[in-house]
Order: structure tokens, then sequence, then C-alpha cells
């Protein structure tokens, strides 16, 4: 008798449509205080990646900003490390503030595997090429050309990535869990890093080159622009977008998000030894 | 549409019986033998069958909103998907009982209703006498746990 009881409780197929429960399909349970400590974590994350990005636009309020008497101050040249925990926080706080959905259904798919996988090595070599070559303290003039290369040849990664999850996008319409919204902004980041990036190391290179490429007020200001604004941008879209997209599959797999981490971290010592 | 077929009973009498016959195992020359026919008639009514099943299968989908995974026309079975439930769905034919849709339960057991328990395990059953699959103690097995062992074996690709 204790037998069939145990084998009466599993899991199966029956021919009924599943209850809706308050009118309201069957949702992913997220426990609330989870879903509160998550969103703490994501929001002051995504902060310090802002404000880390975005920190000469920040520096130009300043009252120490072009002061030749003011010592710098301590707080930029540790950009790094901020921008660091920055990821990291986001990264776990929205992993923790995602639902646990049992059926991540576009993950069964190679295509969309392997997109994801390439989408990953972009947005951290994004990460890692943002600390090591543009928020280094002693960034060069080759140092800062580098990193632009780099920055193309990442973005072409994530391109790429992209085109496999276009190519399987049955996959991805077909599953109720993929994050669209995000994945867009991902998309709309990774364009921009390719576009643009391009056109500053025309601009700043070119500019060695021939000195009115940016001697002149108009493509100067747009070197600026794109610089500290539009790139920027471009790195903070790749790095939610993504990180929103991991958290549906690092909720269910816990050794995921620690083997991002752990990898993130020795980025993160890289950056700073080199 | 001469005959009066329907997504309950979508075959024509002739076109059940050589469709049983198939799945149950009998080669195209036994069933000709037994019915008195050719094999070619029996093959074009196989065909025939097969066609018409897959075209039902794909209607009731359709009219559940089940994004269609992978159909086995041979088999008479549809895998999906409900975007909405979240949910894996599979879609059967049987001869005697015709279409039915399934869904994936994680807790069947607080399925109450006594009637729609007993009319699942013997539609699992006539599914298992056509297509020649034995369960061991399918008389014990929950219906649900019955169609999971069931579905296994008819489809081995497919995980819930």
């Amino acid at each position: 008798m204790i037998r069939k009881r145990i084998e009466e409780y599993v899991r199966g197929w029956l021919p009924k449509t599943p209850l809706e429960r308050s009118g309201v399909a069957a949702t992913i349970h997220i426990d609330p205080r989870l879903r509160f400590v998550g969103n703490m974590f994501s929001n002051f994350g995504i902060f310090l990646v802002v404000l880390t990005l975005f920190r000469f636009v920040v520096q130009i309020f300043m009252p120490t900003f072009m002061n030749p008497l003011v010592v710098r101050p301590t707080f930029t040249s540790n950009f790094q490390l901020i921008f660091a925990a920055g990821f990291i926080l986001m990264v776990v706080g929205m992993t923790l503030r995602a639902g646990v959905d049992p059926n991540v259904e576009y993950l069964k798919s190679l295509k969309v595997r392997s997109g994801l996988t390439l989408l990953t090595a972009c947005v951290f070599g994004l990460a890692f090429n943002t600390m090591l070559g543009f928020y280094a303290p002693n960034i060069t003039l080759p140092k800062y050309g580098a990193s632009l290369a780099a920055n193309v040849v990442l973005s072409f990664v994530g391109f790429a990535g992209l085109l496999l999850l276009a190519k399987d996008r049955t996959a991805l319409s077909n599953s109720a869990s993929f994050p669209r919204k995000t994945f867009s902004i991902m998309s709309a980041g990774i364009m921009i890093n390719l576009i643009v990036t391009p056109i500053v190391a025309l601009l700043v290179f070119g500019s060695l080159w021939h000195p009115s490429i940016t001697g002149t007020v108009v493509p100067g200001l747009v070197l600026v622009i794109l610089t500290f604004s539009v790139m920027p941008l471009g790195t903070i879209f790749s790095i939610y977008g993504w990180s929103a997209i991991f958290s549906s599959s690092a909720k269910r797999h816990k050794s995921l998000l620690l083997t991002v981490l752990t990898i993130f971290t020795v980025l993160i010592i890289v950056s700073l030894v080199i | 549409m001469s005959r009066a077929t329907s997504a309950a009973s979508p075959l024509t009498p002739q076109q059940k019986t050589v469709w049983s016959a198939i799945t149950q195992g009998l080669s195209v020359s036994a069933i000709a033998k037994k019915l008195k026919t050719t094999r070619q008639y029996v093959n074009q009514t196989r065909l025939t069958a097969e066609a018409k099943l897959s075209a039902t299968l794909l209607e009731v989908a359709q009219i559940n909103d089940l994004q269609v995974t992978r159909l086995y026309p041979k088999l008479a079975i549809l895998v999906g998907y409900h975007p909405t439930l979240r949910r894996k769905a599979i879609v059967t034919y049987t001869a005697g009982h015709g279409v039915k849709v399934w869904y994936w339960y994680d807790n069947p057991e607080e399925e109450t209703d006594q009637e729609l328990l007993r009319q699942t395990r013997e539609y699992l059953m006539e599914i298992a006498r056509e297509r020649g699959v034995e369960i061991e103690n399918a008389e014990y097995l929950h219906p649900a746990r019955l169609a999971q062992a069931l579905f296994s074996r008819l489809i081995p690709d497919v995980k819930p």
C-alpha cells in the first residue's frame, strides 16, 4: 500500500488544461523578500556601473574639474573597482530577483546556447576592456587605441552571437520566459559599440594623420559626444541586457552564477595587475 | 468533406481499420490479405490516414493555442508548447477515443476527479494496446505516471 502511494506521488501528463489561479496564467513564483533584495542589489549595481561609465560627465560638474591646484580625487582612481563591484552587484541582484522558471525552453537549442556564449564573451570582454583600457590610471594613446580595437572585435563577436540567436528565432519566440525587452536593449548596446567605436577610432587616430579631422569644432564635438556619452551607453546597454538574460538561466543553475563570478573576479585581478 | 469525419473521428472506418492494423505491427501484405484487397490499396489508405491524422492534430494544436514542436505522423502524436501556460503539451489520437490534449503536471495527485482519472487510464491502455506497448504494473500506476511511462516509450526524445 505504501509503495502504491509513493508511486502515485509523481509527475506526469493529464488530459486537462491546467487551472489558472486568480485569473492569471501559470506564473513564476518569486519570494518578495528575495525580489526586494535583488532589486536593491541590481539597482545599486546599475548605478555604480553608470557612474563609472559616465564618469567624465560626472566630473565636469565637480568643482575640482580642470583645477590644476587640486590633487586628483581618490575616487576617480578607483573606478576599476567601483565598476567591477557594480557589475557583480548587478548580476547577483538580477539573479536573486529572477523567478525560477522550470521551462527555460530556448536554452535547449544549440544555436541559442552558442549565441548566448558569444554574447557572454562579448560582454565580459567589454567589461574587462573597460576596466583595463579605459579606466587604467596610466592610460596612454597606444593603450587607448588597443582598447578601441578590442572593442570593435568584441562587438563583432557579440554581433555574431546576435546573428546565431536570430537564426533560431523560433526557439526564442516559443519561449515565454525569454526576456525580449532586455534582449533588445542588449542588441542595441552591441550595435552601438559596433558602429560607434570605429568612428571614434577614426576621429582619434585620423587626427594624428590629419589634425584638421578633430581640430575643427564639429568633429571635435562629435568625438566628445561619442566617446563620453554614446559609447558608455552602448556598454551599459550590453551589460544590463546580458545580466537580465543570464539571470533567467542562473536562477535555475546556481553553479552558473558562481562560474561567472569567478571568471569575472579573475578578470578584475588581471586588469589591476597589468 | 463527403464522409462524416471530425476531430473525434477524422478517419473513415476503412482508414481506421488499416491504420490500427499498421500501428499494431501487422505487415501490409497481412492486412491486404485480411481485408481481401491489394497491397497498393492498403499503402494508399495508410498514407491517406496518416495525412488526415496529421492535419487533425495540427488543427487541434491550433485551436488549443499550442506551438508545434514536433509531429510524428506514423504514431499520430504531436508535441507542442503552450506559451501562456508555459507547459509542454502532447496531442494524441486513438481509433476508439479520438484526439486528446495532454498537459504536464508537476502535482497530478492534486487532481481528484475520479471519472477523469478513470477515462484517462482507459485511454492510455488503449494507446498502449494499439501501439503494442507493455508497461509494467500499469494498473497500479497513477494515470499521469502511466502517461509519462507510455509517452517516454513512444517518443523517447521528448522530455517534459
